[in-house]
């Protein structure tokens, strides 16, 4: 397509170059006539513009500093000369070779264009030409648009427009203008009519209207005077800021009215003071008193709705804005923070033995700043746990259709913060736990009409604080869990003895066991006999918790109760003989003396009164098969383990310590009892016990023991 | 044709305005206004038929009410608001929550409920 | 029915690229010289714009910009001419003679249009 007119403008030019030697040639003759000047001038102006336009960008560049020097001689500031006569001359054999560009002795047809170009730019520089140069400077109207400077921030405007009344004799339609606006952002465009005359005095061929006009853009403010570059000269136009979408105090709510139209000069500030002393709303007391028109205040009502909304919108975009770091930057921080914190404790340790005031000070200084790099940056991995929430919308809808059943989602504290990694284990089994209550919990909409329940079933997620824990629970209205049932199950896969005594919650809890399933149909959505113990799993590798409680025909709620982080933990040091221990904090009750005496009286039976209570105890000494001779006072540590009180017995209680986790290698894996591993500030390594899997390991031991 | 017809009948007066309206036609319309508004009868304005019309139309229109309203006359716009024409009042920023100033305890000829 | 658009332009090749540019959007387009051209051939045509050159032979833009406005048919249509960065005041000129606006020289086809969209809607 372009060839064609490259070809029309080649030709194009060789008649312009033929016309513009016989000009020259007469120029030589008649210096001084301006016509000649002037077709000259006209005859490059065009080689120069078309040239450009379709592509022969030398030929533009290099005619471009001979146009100017023809521009000089027609204003006279340059004068004919055999010398210029000559060098344009061969300028323009030169053009003529650009646009025929046979590719050949492009060198050295260089060097001869960098010659002339120099000549002429010479002629520019002499000293006989005044100084109002430059001519290249005029704005280029529409040649200025393509790449506009766009702002991060929506700046709202406001847009004055006042059209002066002959426009429309110009061929403007000011709708256009109104919707070119609308391009750049969210407007609101209000006319005002105030000037429209009775039907005997109107004009109709003049234009009465202006408009005020708020918009919100991420352009600038040239990306607007773009729209009006045509009506520029022909228009009375106001454009200010009126928000820089900066941040802004929630409190602060945008200008009150009056103080708008003062801002637009519609209202001066003492009218405004005299009339506010009255009752009524501002706007309407202004109209009445015919200070300004309603217009006008309608005008500025809208502006305040604009920024109102857009202030609105603003607040709840920023609570979501954030910047996208990579997991594993992240990740590195954490572990960094990690040994710092290690490094802390060395510190602190060292500050102790040497007890120097001045050291001591120090280390407790760096003890604090530790303290608080360890909690921001444990924020900064913290995620509100909405986005998974909003995941299982879909999952909802898509399975109630799949099954026939009328289900909604109802999700609630999905701004609850929790750590990335707990968030990112949590997905699987949540969605398990959706699956089940859709599949098993909630019933088809005739049975539940038949029970008086509505048809459309809910499903209720939720997350909530709860000191260091989050409690996340799944509740549906739906049939709930059948005790009876799900210990006729039970006992029929073997998991209890046929008269076991077990509470509701525990008969709840053997749905939890590996090969339970209490589904009788088996769907393409849960009840695969796999599952619940999957779950159970995964939120114990959360170090978290899960409880069920169900009341037949009303519906069932498990509830997750998971630790905030898993990176760091306050954890409890405690040694036996010279191994050292970490147990979690967030379990732990507290610390009593255990000695000879008391063992003694409890008659070989591990069983301690605290309090009053008889709390069961595991020595761990023997369980971990320490060495050595049992001291003469021990300490128990008891924590609270699935609604129980039950004791550890160690050799001594060390003290508080801020535990960085380290995962055990592939090898450890397997050990249950041992969640982790962290490193002490002396540089020693310490295990991570797991209480509960210790206290039920002990049981097991111990029915193993009674068994024998 | 004539997108401009003025039909009278014993108890109305009725103005029919079809076709594109622009300042090209708004002399013609605005004459055509002056003799409708002339009338002692209600009048009513039939915009059913505009496919396109600009400021000055708008302009005229408003010139109109005010008119009217100062002479103490009812102006009606027929039946609903047309589409067309909502649109060509939100572009041209014409559409307002209230009357305008000439308008006082009026309602704005060119308000119209949205449908939910 | 599509727009029709004339543009006048002694340089044939900037006419080519203009009406070719034009076509290729959807536009009618009526081709003219220079301004004496031009008037003879709105006569009897329903124009919707018109993009003129200022510097032409027989009648120049700023000449044709006048006669258009006077003319009933042509009084309110979009007229846009081509100028170039050094006429600023020929600009001013055109402007006062009744001028839409302007495209500045040289231009690209997606200009072109833009600023054919932008006064034609």
């Amino acid at each position: 397509m372009m060839d064609n007119h490259r070809e029309a403008f080649k030709e194009e030019a060789h008649e312009l170059l033929t016309e513009l030697e016989t000009a020259l040639l007469e120029l030589e003759r008649t210096p001084d006539d301006d016509e000649i000047i002037g077709r000259v001038f006209r005859a490059m102006h065009t080689i120069k513009g078309s040239g450009a336009m379709f592509g022969f960008d030398r030929v533009a560049a290099f005619t471009h500093d001979v146009e100017t020097v023809y521009d000089r001689v027609r204003t006279g500031k340059i004068s004919v000369t055999k010398p210029l006569i000559d060098l344009t001359l061969s300028a323009c054999d030169e053009i003529l070779k650009m646009i025929d560009d046979t590719g050949e002795g492009e060198a050295e047809d260089a060097v001869i264009t960098e010659a002339i170009t120099k000549s002429f730019r010479n002629m520019l520089t002499a000293p006989e030409i005044s100084s109002d140069t430059d001519i290249d400077t005029a704005p280029s109207a529409m040649a200025t648009s393509n790449e506009p400077p766009v702002n991060r921030n929506e700046i709202t405007y406001r847009i004055r427009f006042r059209p002066e009344p002959a426009i429309f004799a110009t061929g403007t339609n000011p709708t256009l203008l109104l919707n070119e606006l609308r391009d750049l952002g969210p407007c609101d465009i209000l006319a005002n009519t105030d000037s429209i005359p009775f039907l005997s005095d109107v004009d109709p061929e003049l234009c009465y209207t202006g408009w005020d006009i708020i918009l919100t853009t991420t352009r600038d403010e040239n990306a607007i005077r773009d729209v009006f570059i045509f009506v520029e000269d022909s228009c009375d136009l106001h454009i200010d800021v009126i928000d820089e979408g900066r941040m802004i105090d929630s409190e602060s709510d945008y200008k009150k009215l009056g103080e708008i139209l003062v801002e637009r000069g519609d209202l001066d500030a003492d009218k405004l003071k005299a009339v506010l002393d009255g009752q009524k709303r501002i706007g309407s007391l202004l109209v009445d008193s015919g200070i300004v028109s309603d217009d006008q205040v309608q005008a500025a009502l809208a502006e305040q709705q604009h920024i109102r909304e857009k202030r609105q919108k603003r607040q709840i975009l920023e609570t979501t804005a954030s910047i996208r770091v990579p997991a594993e930057r992240l990740d590195n921080l954490v572990n960094m923070v990690g040994e710092l914190v290690t490094v802390q404790s060395r510190l602190s340790q060292l500050s102790a033995r040497f007890n120097d005031l001045s050291l001591i000070q120090v280390a407790e200084e760096v003890e604090r700043l530790t303290a608080e790099l360890r909690d921001n940056t444990m924020s900064i991995r913290m995620l509100p746990i909405g986005a998974t929430f909003s995941r299982f919308e879909r999952l909802v809808r898509d399975l109630s259709m799949d099954l026939g059943k009328e289900i909604t989602l109802i999700t609630e504290g999905a701004e609850t913060e929790l750590d990335k990694t707990v968030i990112e284990k949590l997905n699987d089994p949540l969605i398990h736990l959706i699956r089940n209550s859709i599949d098993h919990g909630i019933e088809k909409p005739e049975v539940r009409m038949a029970a008086g329940k509505p048809a459309q079933g809910t499903v209720n997620l939720s997350a909530e604080h709860s000191g260091a824990s989050v409690f996340i629970r799944i509740s549906d209205d739906g049939a709930g869990l059948d005790p009876e049932v799900i210990r006729a199950k039970a006992v029929e896969k073997g998991l209890i003895a046929s008269d076991a005594m077990l509470t509701e919650k525990e008969i709840y809890s053997l749905t939890l066991m590996p090969g339970f399933s209490t589904a009788t149909t088996i769907t393409n959505v849960s009840g695969r006999g796999v599952g619940m113990d999957v779950v159970k799993k995964s939120i114990d590798a959360l170090q978290g918790s899960i409880e069920m409680v169900s009341k037949k025909g009303v519906g069932t709620t498990i509830t997750l109760k998971l630790p905030l982080t898993m990176a760091i933990i306050d954890g409890l040091l405690v040694q036996i003989e010279d191994v050292l221990y970490i147990m979690p904090l967030a379990a732990i009750e507290e610390c009593v003396e255990l000695t000879r005496e008391d063992v003694a009286h409890a008659h070989g039976k591990h069983m301690a009164s605290i309090r009053g209570e008889i709390v069961p105890y595991i020595r761990l000494r023997e369980m971990f098969a320490h060495g050595g001779a049992t001291p003469e006072i021990e300490q128990i540590v008891t924590a609270r383990i699935d609604g129980n009180r039950v004791g550890f017995v160690v050799d001594q209680v060390v003290g508080q310590h801020q535990t960085v986790i380290k995962s055990m290698s592939r090898m450890y894996r397997d050990i249950e009892h041992i969640s982790g591993a962290t490193i002490l500030g002396d540089g020693n390594v310490a295990l991570i016990l797991d209480l509960c899997k210790l206290a039920q390991q002990a049981e097991i031991l111990e029915k193993q023991a009674n068994q024998e | 044709m004539n997108p401009f017809e003025i039909i009278e009948s014993p108890d109305q007066i009725h103005l029919q305005v079809s076709g594109d309206i622009s300042v090209q036609n708004a002399q013609a319309c605005l004459e055509i206004l002056r003799v409708f508004q002339r009338s002692e009868k209600p009048l009513l304005l039939d915009l059913n038929g505009v496919t396109s019309a600009d400021i000055s139309f708008l302009q005229l229109i408003c010139s109109l009410h005010r008119t009217c309203l100062k002479a103490g006359q009812n102006l009606t716009i027929s039946g609903n608001m047309p589409d067309t024409l909502k649109t060509i009042l939100e572009t041209a920023g014409y559409r307002r929550p209230k009357a305008c100033s000439q308008g006082g305890d009026n309602p704005c000829l060119w308000s119209w409920r949205d449908e939910s | 029915m599509s727009k029709v658009i004339m543009t006048v332009d002694d340089s044939a090749s900037v006419r080519q690229m203009v009406s070719f540019t034009l076509k290729d959007a959807g536009y009618d387009v009526v081709e003219a010289v220079d301004g004496q051209d031009a008037l003879s051939k709105v006569n009897g045509q329903a124009l919707n714009m018109v993009i003129t050159d200022l510097n032409m032979p027989n009648m120049d833009g700023i000449g044709l910009i006048k006669a258009l406005r006077a003319l009933p048919e042509c009084k309110f249509i979009p007229i846009v001419m081509l100028t170039t960065e050094s006429q600023a005041e020929k600009k001013m000129e055109g402007k006062e003679a009744g001028a839409t606006g302007w495209i500045v020289k040289p231009f690209k086809p997606e200009q072109l249009i833009a600023v054919v969209k932008k006064v034609l809607g």
